[in-house]
């Protein structure tokens, strides 16, 4: 029979790079030869270019325990696997030192801090899957909770987000042209430097929700609705305007919003009082955006018999985040909206939580698992 | 009148192909454009081997013929019938390779040898449906690779990500 094994690596690497993450993980143990394939970094990255579906999300919960005389503020943090060819891979973060808060999430690596807040606060970026991280040396704990990660191995080999970059969005009120935004880099190239990048003159203040990345931008959702841009790569800023023009009329009343990520695109979900709004960013210099999917609730609570008897109290939701077709939302409960298949679950019934409670979502992050190391740019100098 | 080539297989059998059929293999394309495609082009791929690429090549060949001689109308509904129709013809030229996984190998081997991108990536893509959601184990035997591990270097692996080898 024939010697499949003698066949040359660039014929297994076509194959391998074709699977999920999974599979890989398992296949590592086929033979010596497929070990060594699948643990090269240039593989990895011609992996991660051949698809990036999401794992899962995290999200984290935060209550008020309510006390004869005070009240108490709590956090927890779960995360929703989803099934889509990756297994139902659970990260764990007991390789890490101490218990952690997920702050952002780019492309397999986490981006977290310790879960109490303190001024001994420590941050790490991890790959969970890997096992690998490491612990940065961030003095200003106060502007990290509305922190960007972008980590794009996939771009250009040569350019300068083979490793990660954390950004965060600075709001200043006084200015010689008025308030304005800065934006301070953060990168791991020669240790880790701070950098203050660009300035944008601006009047709004950020929305706390998910930032997304996607195309080398990140991107923040402002209050008054608008969305900073900022190039990873160029340190180029810009405001694009959310859509608006075509809100529908006649009482139908924006509840709420959120920015997400599809087919390399950003997205913008609108929730109106009758129903939901999907965009997508077509082109920037002109904020051009294009309706990609759009449901009445009436329709929506149709497809979902289940929920009908609720529907009085759970709509309108908040949306949380949207990656591919998944859009997380909340309402009394955390729930998954599919927008292929239409369906919608309840993932994470609040009710789980203490009595005496009260409690919201305070941050919704996907994640994509990923074998990226942390370092990929140093594995490509072989 | 086409132009005809005769590819002559390591065993000697020879195959008359039209030039627009072979030129598919960037291997052969470049054989012609430099003069060396004269008389018979010998090719170390045995006439099995040979003749199912040639299979593949006429079939992709037809197909991008009729593309050109469409015009738009009712090219939809005709474009959806021919998808199907190609579909049909891949599934039963897979299930053929499955079965008989020694030409499966050998048809690896010449798409790689004659530069037949479109081959090589429909030949991976099998392999690859193949190989996903199966255990090491079968894998190995399904294609004939020697573990080279010791017992105890695979269960340090696997120990790692338990959860992967779940179903």
């Amino acid at each position: 029979m024939a010697q499949f094994g003698s066949l040359n690596n660039d014929i297994w690497s076509s194959v391998l790079s074709r699977l999920a993450v999974k599979d890989l993980i398992r296949l590592r143990c086929v033979c010596k030869g497929w070990y060594q394939l699948i643990s090269d970094p240039v593989f990895r990255r011609v992996h991660l270019r051949k698809g990036k579906p999401i794992s899962g999300f995290f999200f984290t919960v935060e209550f008020v325990q309510n006390y004869n005389l005070s009240a108490e503020v709590a956090e927890t943090m779960a995360y929703l696997p989803l099934k889509l060819g990756s297994g139902l891979y659970q990260p764990d973060f007991n390789f890490l030192p101490e218990d952690i808060k997920v702050l952002a999430s780019c492309n397999g690596l986490i981006f977290c801090r310790s879960s109490i807040v303190s001024r001994d606060s420590a941050f790490y970026i991890c790959n969970p899957l890997n096992k690998e991280w490491i612990r940065l040396n961030l003095n200003e704990p106060d502007i990290m909770d509305d922190i960007g990660l972008a980590f794009d191995p996939c771009q250009n080999f040569t350019d300068s987000l083979t490793n990660f970059k954390l950004v965060s969005v600075q709001k200043f009120e006084t200015g010689s042209e008025g308030p304005y935004f800065q934006f301070n880099v953060y990168s791991y190239d020669a240790g880790f430097m701070k950098t203050i990048q660009k300035i944008l003159h601006h009047g709004g203040h950020v929305y706390k929700k998910e930032i997304i990345f996607v195309n080398g931008m990140l991107h923040w959702l402002t209050i008054s609705g608008e969305i900073l841009a900022f190039n990873v790569v160029d340190g180029e800023s810009s405001i694009v305007s959310v859509p608006f023009e075509d809100v529908p009329a006649d009482g139908e009343r924006l509840h709420a919003c959120c920015i997400g990520e599809s087919h390399d695109k950003l997205q913008y979900v609108m929730i109106f009082n009758n129903g939901l709004d999907i965009w997508s960013l077509e082109d920037y210099a002109e904020s051009k955006w294009n309706l990609q999917y759009s449901r009445s609730v009436n329709a929506i609570m149709e497809e979902n018999q289940s929920l009908h008897n609720r529907s009085e109290y759970m709509w309108p939701m908040i949306p949380l985040v949207f990656k591919d077709k998944y859009l997380l939302l909340e309402a009394t409960s955390i729930y998954l909206y599919n927008i292929e298949t239409r369906k919608m679950d309840e993932v994470f019934p609040l009710s789980q939580l203490p009595e005496h409670t009260t409690s919201s979502c305070s941050s919704a992050h996907s994640y994509c698992m990923s074998l990226m190391p942390l370092n990929s740019a140093q594995g490509l100098l072989l | 009148m086409a132009i005809m080539y005769a590819l002559k297989s390591s065993d000697n059998e020879i195959f008359e192909v039209e030039q627009k059929v072979i030129e598919q293999s960037e291997t052969i394309k470049k054989m012609i454009e430099d003069g060396a495609a004269t008389g018979e082009i010998p090719l170390q791929v045995s006439s099995k081997t040979l003749a199912k690429v040639l299979e593949w090549c006429k079939q992709r060949q037809h197909k991008t013929v009729e593309n050109e001689n469409d015009d738009n109308k009712g090219k939809r509904k005709k474009e959806r019938d021919e998808d199907d129709d190609i579909k049909e013809w891949e599934n039963k030229f897979s299930d053929e390779l499955k079965a008989d996984k020694d030409v499966l190998f050998d048809l690896l081997l010449a798409s790689n040898y004659l530069d037949l991108p479109a081959l090589l990536s429909f030949l991976c893509q099998l392999v690859a449906d193949m190989v996903a959601g199966k255990m090491p184990e079968e894998i190995r035997r399904m294609f004939n690779i020697e573990n080279d591990f010791t017992p105890e270097e695979e269960k340090a692996i696997t120990a790692e990500h338990g959860w992967a080898f779940q179903p």
